[in-house]
């Protein structure tokens, strides 16, 4: 009995590595078909292991309780100018444009591959190599930032720009007028969890209530409900990306009612600080953070550090400094340097090449009188991203080189 | 191929003196002191040790030099090559799947051809077509075909590529495999047994021979048709909505003139676009000195022997084009380079265009064999150095002139003798260090002119 218990082992494990050694030996590329799946399951033992956690760092409760007993009055929007409004023309209620070419993005490559798609539209010829070559020096860079692809278009010939507060609204206008519009939002993968992504947004539909995007991941013509978009966009203070023809500016100006970005990003804060009061959980978190967000854009460092304290009480995920490190210069003006550490040090357990968070930790650190610290933390981001001038600087000023 | 080198005026490396050397072409003193200094020889390739004198430099002088001192060698066999099989008897998809390797530092006119060379260009050029590409998920999680050309049909292609790609010992690991997976599930179901029974069960034979009896199709047969289930398994992407643009609605396509002061400017229809997930044609393999295989999406060249230089075809081919590939050096020293091959008629009549690990690009034509530097090694504020860093990397072949381009900026540009048709491809040199590896990705042509 035993032995056959012992055979029946041996058997079943000789089928088993039989049929998986003629799998890898017979499919077609299977080191790049199991090589990423392999990276996700080292990073998940990897957190695992060393029990990372899934959210930031919560604020110190000392911070957090002068933040609520104080958070609703500091929190008000900026008081820039309110701009004219324009009278909108009307526009259909569908509209899909075309002429884009498909980009099937590489890992960590949503941003140059979602940037070459737009530019075709335009008449670019090119793909990601040519845009992620210069947005990202390092391969391995985890974000490109809206700004570093608006600057990329006009690089090259293009009219572009990047404000915040976009609506459902502003996109369809946008598409209605001929301009698809780059949208950075957010996106759960089942192996992976949250994470920021960009999609193009190039038709709508009222009828059917949906966006139809040309997307680097989940394929072109990828249809969102108006809801659905709306709620992945919250994450990044529902930031976008128009490109267009220099001579056609005027036109994007008219649709966006000729507001300028001081007006977009009072509109962005009132209407976070009025999600503030009506969504709950994680989407609640988002509008705190947007909140922040909003508020640093006016130097209200103080008032920003609260409604970011806010979103972390509640729960922010632990990839969101990859892509907005704003908090981080939020606390650092505030003189909350511990907060600084904290949130880095968090960010970068889990991935130690966000320039980013490594430039604003040094900055922390030569405040606490951490000038070692400080200066290695400059090296490594100016050698991770020679378009990020400020390390460089920074170690200037340190009287160290890079 | 016999090769006609001069007799006469060879001089003897063990004796001459510096400044002779230093009259022969490519020679300049200093080199020709080290050659002194690495005495004695007791044969001509053992130049290739003298530091600084790099293969295509021996390539010229191996014909001019000699070991005086005579060597009592024993009778040499016949170099063994492997014959090249005639255009006609190559099945059309896997002739225009090309790699060759250099077999040795010191031997450029011996090449290890792991698969067909280039049919005439002819056969190649007239049918081409791009196929509409198959839907597909990211990350290549699943099989789908990238634009192919359509010589045959696309279960065809797989089913040739695959015997191609994974011949060999793959094929019979492949077959070893199964095999010991049907014996042993017949173990496990005691339909066999290592004890002879004269009287096996009644139910006994339809299962062994379910098991026994292969299937009349052979294994690439029906790894294509599992393939091409998996092809038309997956999901169609999403239905776009119907379009309803009228006429009086605002214009649906942009129409303006794009000016990017790149060499992108003014390009054609794209003849290939290769990401690599999955890979297109190229031909993978291994010889003793160099190794290229996809990996994770890339084009991975390794180059074991310093020296040696290694390069692969893939199946497109055209005469005005601009093609660009972003590549990555791994670690690497002076004298280690990599990039791309375009106009490659076979392997003796091709162009590269490389740039080395400390940001010098080269332009190297290998016309009838021999190597000729049309721009040698040129340093560029515009690369990226060093182990890891990448470029990319980008050539517009228009009529008889070259532009050259490194991370979107032109670098130079030189007039060729005569424009000529060839394949794309990539290639890397190894030239002082052992195994090196060079990535190449994200390779594109479009087609210049009308």
């Amino acid at each position: 009995m035993k032995s056959t218990g012992i055979k029946s082992w041996v058997i079943g494990s000789v089928i088993v590595l039989a049929v998986g050694g003629a799998s890898f030996w017979v499919v077609p590329n299977w080191p790049e078909r199991v090589g990423w799946r392999w990276q996700q399951f080292w990073a998940g033992t990897r957190r695992a292991v060393l029990q990372l956690p899934d959210t930031l760092p919560t604020p110190a409760v000392a911070a957090v309780a002068t933040s609520a007993a104080t958070a609703t009055p500091p929190l008000t929007a900026p008081t820039a100018t309110p701009e004219a409004a324009a009278a909108l023309p009307a526009y259909p209620d569908q509209m899909e444009l075309t002429g884009f070419t498909q980009v099937w993005q590489k890992v960590n490559n949503c941003g140059p591959a979602t940037l070459a798609m737009a530019l075709s539209y335009w008449g670019w010829k090119g793909t990601q190599a040519n845009t992620a070559n210069a947005l990202k020096p390092d391969p391995n860079d985890r974000n490109v930032a809206p700004a570093e692809m608006a600057a990329y278009a006009q690089r090259v010939g293009l009219g572009a720009l990047v404000r915040q507060g976009g609506t459902v609204e502003t996109a369809k206008r946008l598409v209605a007028a001929g301009f698809p519009v780059v949208v950075e939002t957010s996106l759960v993968l089942p192996e992976q969890g949250w994470e920021g992504h960009y999609t193009l947004v190039t038709g709508y539909s009222d009828p059917h209530q949906q966006f139809t995007t040309q997307d680097a991941l989940r394929g072109p013509n990828f249809v969102q409900t108006y809801a659905d978009l709306e709620r992945d966009w919250r994450a990044f203070n529902f930031t976008y990306i128009v490109l267009y023809a220099p001579t056609r500016e005027a036109e994007v100006l008219n649709v966006l009612a000729g507001a300028g970005p001081a007006g977009d990003a009072q509109r962005a804060a009132e209407r976070a600080r009025a999600e503030t009061a009506t969504l709950s959980g994680q989407d609640l978190a988002f509008a705190w953070f947007n909140l922040g967000s909003s508020l640093a854009a006016s130097a209200d460092w103080p008032a920003a550090a609260q409604a970011y304290d806010q979103a972390r009480q509640i729960g922010l995920p632990w990839r969101m400094l990859w892509y907005q490190p704003t908090p981080l210069e939020t606390y650092f003006q505030a003189g909350r340097y511990q907060d600084v550490l904290d949130l880095a040090d968090a960010t970068l357990a889990q991935a130690d090449n966000i320039e980013e968070v490594l430039y604003w930790r040094g900055r922390a650190r030569l405040a606490l009188g951490d000038r070692d610290g400080a200066s290695a933390d400059w090296q490594a981001a100016a050698a991770l991203n020679r378009n990020f001038t400020a390390p460089a600087q920074a170690l200037a000023e340190l009287g160290a080189t890079p | 191929m016999t090769e006609t080198a001069p007799r006469a005026a060879k001089l003897d490396l063990n004796t001459a003196t510096p400044a002779e050397l230093a009259g022969l072409p490519g020679l300049t003193p200093a080199l020709a002191e080290q050659i002194v200094a690495y005495r004695p020889f007791t044969a001509t390739k053992e130049l290739l040790r003298v530091p600084g004198l790099e293969f295509e430099l021996f390539e010229q002088l191996k014909r001019r030099v000699k070991v005086g001192r005579p060597r009592a060698a024993a009778p040499r066999a016949p170099r063994k090559r492997q014959p090249r099989r005639a255009p006609a008897e190559a099945p059309p998809p896997v002739a225009v799947h090309v790699h060759v390797n250099a077999a040795a530092p010191y031997e450029t006119t011996t090449f290890r051809t792991t698969a067909a060379p280039p049919p005439p260009i002819s056969e190649v050029i007239e049918p081409l077509v791009i196929a509409e590409p198959a839907p597909r998920t990211p990350f290549g999680r699943q099989l789908a075909a990238t634009p192919t050309r359509a010589l045959v049909p696309l279960g065809a292609q797989v089913t040739t590529a695959l015997f191609e790609s994974y011949a060999g010992p793959r094929v019979v690991f492949a077959l070893f495999s199964f095999t010991l997976a049907a014996i042993a599930l017949a173990f496990a179901t005691g339909r066999l047994s290592l004890r002879w029974d004269p009287a096996p069960p009644t139910s006994a034979p339809a299962v062994i021979a379910a098991a026994a009896t292969p299937t009349l199709e052979p294994l690439a047969t029906q790894v294509s048709q599992a393939v091409a289930a998996t092809l038309a398994a997956q999901p169609s992407p999403t239905a776009p909505p119907e379009p309803t643009a009228t006429a009086d609605l605002p214009a649906a396509t942009p129409t303006t003139a794009f000016i990017s002061n790149s060499g992108l400017d003014g390009v054609g229809a794209q003849i290939f676009n290769e990401t690599f997930i999955p890979a297109g044609y190229w031909s993978v393999g291994e010889t003793d000195f160099s190794n290229i295989f996809v990996d994770t999406g890339t084009l991975a060249i390794l180059v074991k022997t310093p020296g040696s230089i290694a390069w692969a075809f893939n199946g497109y081919s055209a005469e005005d084009f601009y093609f660009q590939g972003l590549l990555r050096l791994g670690a690497c020293q002076l004298g280690d380079y990599g990039g791309l091959i375009f106009r490659g008629q076979d392997d003796n009549n091709l162009y590269l265009f490389g740039l080395s690990c400390d940001g010098r690009y080269r332009l190297v034509e290998r016309a009838g064999g021999e190597f000729r530097f049309l721009i040698d090694f040129t340093f560029t504020p515009e690369a990226s150095t060093g182990s890891g860093a990448t470029n990319l990397l980008a050539v517009r072949a228009e009529g008889r002139k070259l532009s050259l381009y490194i991370n979107d900026q032109f670098v130079n540009a030189v007039e060729d003798v005569a424009p000529s048709r060839g394949f794309f491809g990539a290639f890397a040199k190894a030239g002082t260090t052992t195994n090196l590896r060079v990535d190449l990705d994200d390779l594109s042509a479009w087609s210049l002119g009308p």
